[in-house]
C-alpha cells in the first residue's frame, strides 16, 4: 500500500479488512482491527468495515465487490458491531452489541448496519460499559460486514483454560451450526481440553446440545436439536486439534492468550474473531 | 404350564414371587386364552427372544418375564435399577449399540438374519413329518423347540433395531419440524416394496386373471368361498386357475390368521384367501393395491423433497443424520413387515405342523381323540407320550378344554401387580415401546372413542366388529373394521375396508403401519372400541386426531 491510499483511507467510508488502515482499532474498532491484522495470513472470511457517517453508495459498491469475491450476485453476509474499545485487552464485550447473521441484498444490509449502530445505545451494552468504567461512546460505531460462513459447526477456543490457567490446556467449546448459540449461551457446548504441549485430547465431554443456530431465509434462527442427535459430537477430535493449533499460533503471534471464535464449513476452518482472554488476569490473581 | 384349577370367582393375581413386578396383558398378539402348548411357545419365543435381544443391545432392561395367568398372556419388562451414574452409562451403551445396529440394518437382515432363518425353515420343510420313524420324529420335535429359541433370538435381534430406527427417525423428524403433525414423519416411509404388499399384489394379479376367464369368474362370484374350489374344479379353465391358486397358497400361505398356533394356516384352510379373492374380483382396476402403493410412493418422494428443502441452511452433520436415519427407517419399515412373514408366521406355521403331526401319532396311539388335542398338552407331556406310547391323555385334555372354555368367559385386567409410579424413562427403547403398544387415552364423551392416531384421513362407514379373520367375510368394501387387534394375515382386508379401529397397539403397531400403507384412516389402541361400538353402527374415524365418533 502506498501513502496515497493511506491518506485516502482517513476519509474512506468503507475499509476492507486486508487494507492496512483497517488495523487501526481507533478507526475500525477492536474486533475488526484484530481480524484485519491477521487477514493476510489466516482463513478469515472476506469483508469490510463501515466507518464514519453512513454512505449508502460506498456500501453498495463494497457489497457488490464482496459478491464478486463470493461468486454471488447478492452475497450472504454477517453484520457485527466493532466498538473502538471492544475486543481490547481491558474488557471483551462478547455478545454485547448486535450481530445480524444471514443478511442478503443491499436494502437488508443497510437496515442491518443501522440496527447494529442503534444497538450501541441498548441498555445491556451501556450497563456493561458503566460496570467496566468505560466512557459512553460518541463516534458512529464501526460495523463489520463479512461473508457469512455457512457453518456446519462452530467453536469458541481459549488458548489457555480460563478457569484453570495452570492446567496447560487449550479449551475448545463446540456445537452444531452457527456460533451464536455458543456465544449467546443458549447451548451447553461439547468441550475438548487439549494439552498445550502436544495437542493431545486430555478430556472430551459431549454435552446434551438442545439448541443450534441455522441459516434461514432472511437471516438465521435458533432451533431445537432433535433428541436423537443431541449427544452426537459436533466436531471430530481432528477438528478440535486444528482449532487448538490455530489458537496457539495466534497466541505466539500476538503475545497474549487468546479467545477465538471459529466455524467450519465442510472441512474448512474459518477464523471469525480473535481477542485477548480478559478474565485471565483475574483468574491468575485468584489462583 | 399346569392349567389353573377353576375356582369362582377367578382371581387374577400374579404368584407371590411375581407380585412386586408390573404385568401387562399382551392383548395385541394374544387376545384369547392360551392353550398349554401355546404358553410354552410364547415363553420360548417372545420371553426368551426378547430377553436375548434386549441384552444384545444393552437395553436398560433387567429381564423380561412372561406368564400365563388364567390362560391369558402377561408380560413384565423389568427395568434395570442403579445409581444415576450407572443408569447414564447403561443408557449411553444402549444408544451406541442401537446406533451401530441401525446403521447396518439392511446388511443385518439380508446377509445375516434372513439366510439363517431360511436354513431353519429348510430344516422344517425337508422333514417327512408322517414318514419318519417314531424315534426320529421325537428327536425332530425336540430340535424344533431348540430351533425356535434361536429363531426368536434372531427375531428380536432384528426387530428391536428395525423398530428403533423408525421410532428414532420419528423423534428426529418431529425434533426438526416441531410443527409437524403426529403422522407426518411416517409419510416419508410409505409405499416401499415389502412382503405384505407383495402378498396383496400377487392376489390382485390372480383376481385379474380370474376376471379374464368367464368360467373362473363365475365360480368365484356365484358361490360361497368354501364351495369355490369344487366349482373351479368343474371346468378346465377352473382347474388351471386352481393350480395357480395352489402355487399362491404354497408361496404365501405358511401362516395362520393370528399369532395363535390354534388357527389353521392358509395351506390347511385357504378360505380367507378365497374370500379376499372374491372381493378383489368385484373391484375395478382403479382400486388395485399397486395404485395405492404408487400413490403412496409418489407422496413419499414429495414429502422427502419437502423435508430436504426445509433443511437447507442446516449443518451438514444434521442433514447427513437426517438422510442416514431416513434410510435406516425405510429399511426398518420394510423389515417390520418382512420379518412377520419370514419369522412370526412361518415359525408358528411350522411348529403347528410339527405338533399336529405329533397329534396324529397320539391319535393312532389312542392317547388323544383328535390331532389338535395335542395343543392342550405341555411339551414335556408330549415328549413323554411320544417316547412311551400307551398312555391315555384324554382326561387331561378334556379337563383343560373345559378350563379354556371357562377362561374365554373371563375379562382379563389389562395390568396386574405393582403399578409403577415413576414416569417412564426417556430412552429409545421406552419411546419405541410406547409407540408400539400405545399410550392410555383419556376417555371422551359417550359417543366418542379415543385412541392413538394411526393413519391419516377421515372415513365414515358401517362398523364391522370382527373377532377373527374367519369373520372377515362380512366386511364389505367401505366398511370400517373394528377389532381387538389385526394380525399380519388380515392385511388383504385393508384393501377393501374404509378404515380400521383397534383396541390395542400404537402408531408403530402392525395395524397402523399397514393402514398407512393402504392409505386408509386408522385409530389404534382405543382400549375399548370392540366393546363400545356395536356391529352395524355408522361411525366416523378421524385418523389424525385419533378419535372415532358414533354417528
Amino acid at each position: 500500500m502506498n501513502t496515497t491510499v493511506h491518506l485516502f483511507a482517513q476519509h474512506a467510508p468503507v475499509l476492507w479488512l486486508e487494507d492496512p488502515a483497517a488495523t487501526s482499532a481507533r478507526r475500525t474498532g477492536g474486533k475488526a482491527a484484530a481480524l484485519a491484522g491477521l487477514a493476510d495470513r489466516l482463513p478469515i472470511p472476506s469483508g469490510f468495515v463501515v466507518v464514519g457517517e453512513l454512505d449508502p453508495v460506498a456500501i453498495a459498491r463494497a457489497y457488490a465487490e464482496l459478491g464478486d469475491r463470493a461468486g454471488s450476485d447478492e452475497a450472504l453476509v454477517a453484520v457485527r458491531s466493532s466498538a473502538a474499545d471492544e475486543d481490547g485487552r481491558e474488557a471483551s464485550f462478547a455478545g454485547q452489541h448486535e450481530t445480524i447473521l444471514g443478511v442478503r441484498g443491499i436494502a437488508e444490509l443497510l437496515a442491518a448496519i443501522a440496527a447494529c449502530r442503534d444497538s450501541q445505545h441498548a441498555d445491556r451494552a451501556l450497563h456493561y460499559r458503566r460496570a467496566n468504567g468505560i466512557a459512553r461512546p460518541q463516534a458512529p460505531l464501526p460495523v463489520l460486514v463479512q461473508l457469512l460462513v455457512p457453518a456446519d459447526a462452530a467453536a469458541v477456543v481459549f488458548s489457555v483454560n480460563p478457569i484453570t490457567p495452570r492446567s496447560g490446556e487449550v479449551l475448545v467449546n463446540a456445537a452444531f451450526g452457527l456460533g451464536e448459540s455458543i456465544v449467546g449461551g443458549t447451548v451447553t457446548p461439547d468441550e475438548w481440553a487439549l494439552t498445550r504441549a502436544s495437542l493431545a485430547v486430555a478430556r472430551r465431554t459431549i454435552a446434551d446440545k438442545r439448541r443450534m443456530t441455522v441459516r434461514a431465509p432472511g437471516g438465521s434462527r435458533e432451533v431445537e436439536v432433535p433428541a436423537p442427535l443431541r449427544r452426537l459430537p459436533s466436531i471430530s477430535d481432528a477438528q478440535a486439534r486444528d482449532a487448538a493449533e490455530l489458537a496457539l499460533a495466534l497466541e505466539r503471534d500476538l503475545g497474549f492468550p487468546v479467545d477465538l471464535e471459529v466455524a467450519w464449513a465442510g472441512d474448512d476452518l474459518h477464523l471469525l474473531q480473535c481477542r485477548p482472554i480478559t478474565t485471565l488476569a483475574r483468574a491468575q490473581e485468584a489462583a | 404350564m399346569t392349567p389353573q384349577t377353576i375356582t369362582e370367582p377367578t382371581a387374577f393375581s400374579p404368584d407371590a414371587a411375581d407380585e412386586g413386578l408390573f404385568w401387562q396383558q399382551d392383548k395385541m398378539h394374544f387376545p384369547d386364552p392360551l392353550a398349554p402348548m401355546e404358553s410354552a411357545m410364547v415363553e420360548r419365543s417372545l420371553g426368551h427372544g426378547f430377553g436375548y435381544g434386549a441384552r444384545a443391545y444393552d437395553a436398560p432392561i433387567d429381564r423380561i418375564e412372561v406368564r400365563t395367568i388364567n390362560g391369558y398372556q402377561y408380560q413384565s419388562i423389568v427395568p434395570m435399577t442403579g445409581t444415576p451414574g450407572e443408569m447414564a452409562a447403561q443408557g449411553a451403551r444402549a444408544e451406541a449399540a442401537v446406533r451401530t445396529a441401525i446403521g447396518r440394518l439392511d446388511e443385518l437382515w439380508s446377509e445375516e438374519v434372513l439366510p439363517e432363518i431360511r436354513r431353519h425353515l429348510g430344516f422344517w420343510d425337508t422333514f417327512d413329518l408322517d414318514g419318519a420313524t417314531r424315534a426320529a420324529f421325537a428327536v425332530h420335535v425336540a430340535q424344533t423347540w431348540e430351533r425356535l429359541l434361536r429363531v426368536w433370538e434372531l427375531h428380536f435381534v432384528t426387530v428391536l433395531p428395525a423398530y428403533l430406527a423408525i421410532s428414532e427417525f420419528d423423534e428426529l423428524y418431529r425434533g426438526l419440524f416441531p410443527e409437524a403433525g403426529a403422522l407426518e414423519s411416517y409419510r416419508l416411509l410409505e409405499g416401499l416394496p415389502n412382503m405384505t404388499v407383495e402378498v396383496g399384489q400377487a392376489l390382485w394379479s390372480l383376481s385379474r386373471r380370474a376376471i379374464a376367464a368367464p368360467e373362473v369368474r363365475d365360480a368365484l362370484t356365484s358361490h360361497a368361498a368354501a364351495a369355490v374350489p369344487a366349482a373351479l374344479y368343474a371346468t378346465p379353465a377352473g382347474r388351471a386357475f386352481l393350480a395357480e391358486l395352489e402355487a399362491y397358497v404354497d408361496r404365501y400361505g405358511r401362516r395362520a390368521d393370528t399369532w395363535t398356533i390354534l388357527a389353521p394356516s392358509w395351506t390347511e384352510d385357504p378360505t380367507p384367501v378365497l374370500e379376499r379373492l372374491q372381493d378383489f374380483v368385484r373391484m375395478p382396476e382403479g382400486e388395485a393395491p399397486a395404485v395405492t402403493t404408487q400413490a403412496a410412493a409418489a407422496a413419499r418422494e414429495r414429502a422427502i423433497a419437502d423435508a430436504r428443502e426445509r433443511l437447507r441452511g442446516y449443518p451438514a452433520q444434521i442433514a447427513g443424520q437426517f438422510e442416514a436415519m431416513l434410510a435406516a427407517a425405510q429399511a426398518g419399515l420394510v423389515i417390520s413387515e418382512d420379518h412377520n412373514f419370514w419369522i412370526d408366521n412361518m415359525s408358528i406355521h411350522h411348529l403347528r405342523a410339527v405338533l399336529l403331526a405329533a397329534g396324529r401319532r397320539l391319535v393312532g396311539d389312542r392317547a388323544i381323540v383328535a390331532a389338535d388335542d395335542v395343543f392342550m398338552l405341555t411339551p414335556e407331556e408330549l415328549q413323554h407320550a411320544l417316547q412311551s406310547p400307551g398312555q391315555d391323555l384324554r382326561a387331561i385334555v378334556g379337563e383343560r378344554l373345559v378350563a379354556i372354555a371357562h377362561q374365554r368367559t373371563l375379562t382379563p385386567p389389562p395390568v396386574l401387580g405393582a403399578i409403577p409410579t415413576a414416569p417412564p424413562p426417556d430412552d429409545p427403547f421406552t419411546r419405541f415401546a410406547m409407540k408400539f403398544n400405545g399410550v392410555p387415552q383419556a376417555p371422551g364423551d359417550e359417543r366418542e372413542v379415543r385412541g392413538s392416531a394411526g393413519s391419516s384421513g377421515i372415513a365414515r362407514g358401517t362398523a364391522r366388529v370382527v373377532r377373527s379373520i374367519a369373520e372377515s367375510g362380512r366386511v364389505e368394501p367401505g366398511d370400517i373394521i373394528v377389532a381387538e387387534t389385526t394380525a399380519p394375515p388380515w392385511t388383504p382386508l385393508f384393501a377393501t375396508a374404509g378404515a380400521v379401529v383397534t383396541d390395542t397397539g400404537g402408531v408403530l403397531s402392525h395395524c397402523a403401519v399397514v393402514a398407512r400403507e393402504y392409505g386408509i384412516p386408522a385409530v389404534v389402541g382405543t382400549g375399548m372400541a370392540t366393546s363400545v361400538i356395536a356391529d352395524g353402527m355408522t361411525i366416523e374415524v378421524d385418523g389424525d386426531a385419533g378419535i372415532v365418533r358414533i354417528v
